[in-house]
């Protein structure tokens, strides 16, 4: 029986110092902003990133989750779980459509836009890293789904969203 | 007409409501009880609305409607408005006259656009006691020959324009002729997306995203998305989409920001810490003092965290 919970978070779960992840997470997209033509294209890029970094985590805890996500829904709960392990925070809330197609994930205190205020590149999805692990955990579990970044405290907007949409 | 300077004048006043904790929801409303530039106001107040408006007519100046939703207070801003505030039940009936009087007061020195125009009424006006039906002809600025024009051009179906949530909203094209009263393409609008069309064209400052608009106008943004792509199709506005919106050139910096007392802070700090307002990185300010970078810092050091932040921000970079 493995440790959960808080005790868990604290004794078991591994961590980065928060300055060291946001300084490195500043320092990639200041890379890919003078690497890029548009902002789209760092968009782009980033999910890219995050779609990587999703497969490493996958790979990482298949083995240690217990119940894995049979139905599109059900992926609300594990994410949520795989977002507290890595961030240590929940998403602030979750939204299911009625259809259970659509997913949104929000949080109001995203540890990746902390204290990034950015005024000037209106489209820029400054943490869409996530939709790109989201991206990850949809195709290798088998379901199609568009992932994207709907809103983004760093450009201005109340809260990060993060969306889940299922293809069929 | 400015209708982007208006529309900041008029959100600087309503914000009043918007977070004041006892107001459930308002609107900017017209003669005959059209919602307008409305915020979570319940649909169900309407009908009571429109029937006090049409018994009071141009004579209201401030009255209260009990509803079951709470209280309705209607004030009239000028000759064509009303602003409609609908308060929580518990508050006094005294305060929730007063706060309402204060926003129209501050609401008569903006200068407001003409209303949209009118699409045919279909929802009932419920009957109070009072309706003297000699009295409910039109008031005097609705275009009455509009009830009666059928509007037959079916509005163009949307087609798949490449729209999202992160595209600036421009104005195009025919901006001015969809937020003129009486044009077809007026009424198309209209019958479309009734007022949120006219709301996100008023809102849509050529700064906001799509995203942006949706969440001032607290309005689902897959709706918001709907509008804009039709509009677009109809080259009423035309998007910035993010593959157009440059990147070069920028890059994110950390830009130290105080924001505490400065006579509390040790005089041999006061220099660099009153350079610190956000616009420039803590080596500019130590070039500006002319003292070393690390003389800069531990001048900042004991307020860090505490009356002295760093802000990330985007600048473009010096070449």
């Amino acid at each position: 029986m493995g440790v959960k919970g808080k005790l868990g978070w604290t004794l078991k779960t591994e961590k980065v110092s928060k300055v060291l992840f946001q300084a490195s997470y500043r320092e990639l997209m200041n890379l890919l902003m003078s690497t890029s033509d548009n902002v789209n294209e760092i968009n782009h890029k980033m999910i890219d990133i995050g779609f990587r970094v999703g497969e490493t985590l996958l790979m990482d805890y298949a083995d240690k989750i217990r119940e894995h996500a049979v139905s599109f829904d059900q992926f609300a709960k594990t994410l949520q779980l795989a977002y507290k392990v890595n961030s240590g925070q929940e998403f602030t809330s979750i939204y299911i459509s009625d259809d259970k197609k659509t997913i949104k994930f929000t949080d109001a205190d995203c540890p990746i836009c902390e204290g990034v205020v950015i005024s000037d590149m209106p489209g820029l999805q400054y943490c869409a890293l996530v939709s790109g692990v989201f991206n990850a955990v949809m195709k290798l579990r088998g379901f199609t789904a568009d992932s994207f970044q709907e809103s983004c405290k760093a450009l201005g907007d109340g809260a990060c969203t993060w969306t889940l949409i299922l293809k069929e | 007409m400015r209708l982007g300077a208006i529309l900041l004048e008029l959100e600087r006043v309503l914000t009043k409501l918007k977070f004041d904790d006892s107001v459930i929801g308002y609107a900017l409303i017209t003669n005959d009880g059209q919602p307008f530039l409305s915020f979570s106001l319940p649909d169900q107040v309407l009908p009571q609305i429109k029937g006090t408006l049409k018994i009071h007519r141009e004579g209201m100046k401030l009255v209260n409607i009990m509803t079951g939703e709470g209280i309705v207070v209607l004030a009239r801003v000028d000759l064509k408005w009303v602003l409609a505030v609908l308060f929580s039940p518990e508050l006094q009936l005294g305060t929730a006259l007063s706060r309402t009087k204060d926003v129209v007061d501050l609401l008569k020195e903006v200068t407001l656009p003409p209303p949209p125009v009118l699409v045919e009424e279909d929802e009932p006006v419920e009957e109070i006691e009072l309706v003297d039906t000699s009295i409910v002809a039109p008031p005097p600025v609705m275009e009455e020959e509009e009830l009666d024009t059928i509007v037959t051009e079916e509005p163009a179906a949307p087609e798949e324009v490449n729209v999202f949530h992160g595209c600036v909203v421009h104005r195009g094209d025919r901006y001015r002729e969809a937020m003129t009263l009486d044009s077809v393409l007026n009424k198309e609008m209209k019958k479309a997306y009734s007022n949120l069309g006219v709301d996100i064209l008023l809102t849509a400052n050529e700064k906001m995203t799509v995203y942006k608009i949706a969440e001032h106008l607290a309005k689902p943004v897959e709706r918001v998305l709907d509008v804009v792509r039709w509009c677009v199709n109809e080259n009423i506005v035309n998007v910035e989409c993010p593959d157009e919106q440059e990147a070069s050139q920028k890059e994110i910096i950390e830009l130290p920001l105080f924001e505490g007392n400065i006579d509390k802070a040790k005089k041999e700090h006061r220099s660099v810490l009153q350079l610190c307002d956000g616009r420039r990185t803590l080596q500019e300010i130590a070039t500006e003092l002319g003292i070393p970078y690390f003389q800069a810092l531990q001048s900042t050091l004991p307020y860090r965290g505490k009356t002295l932040k760093y802000i990330r921000t985007d600048k473009l970079t010096r070449s």
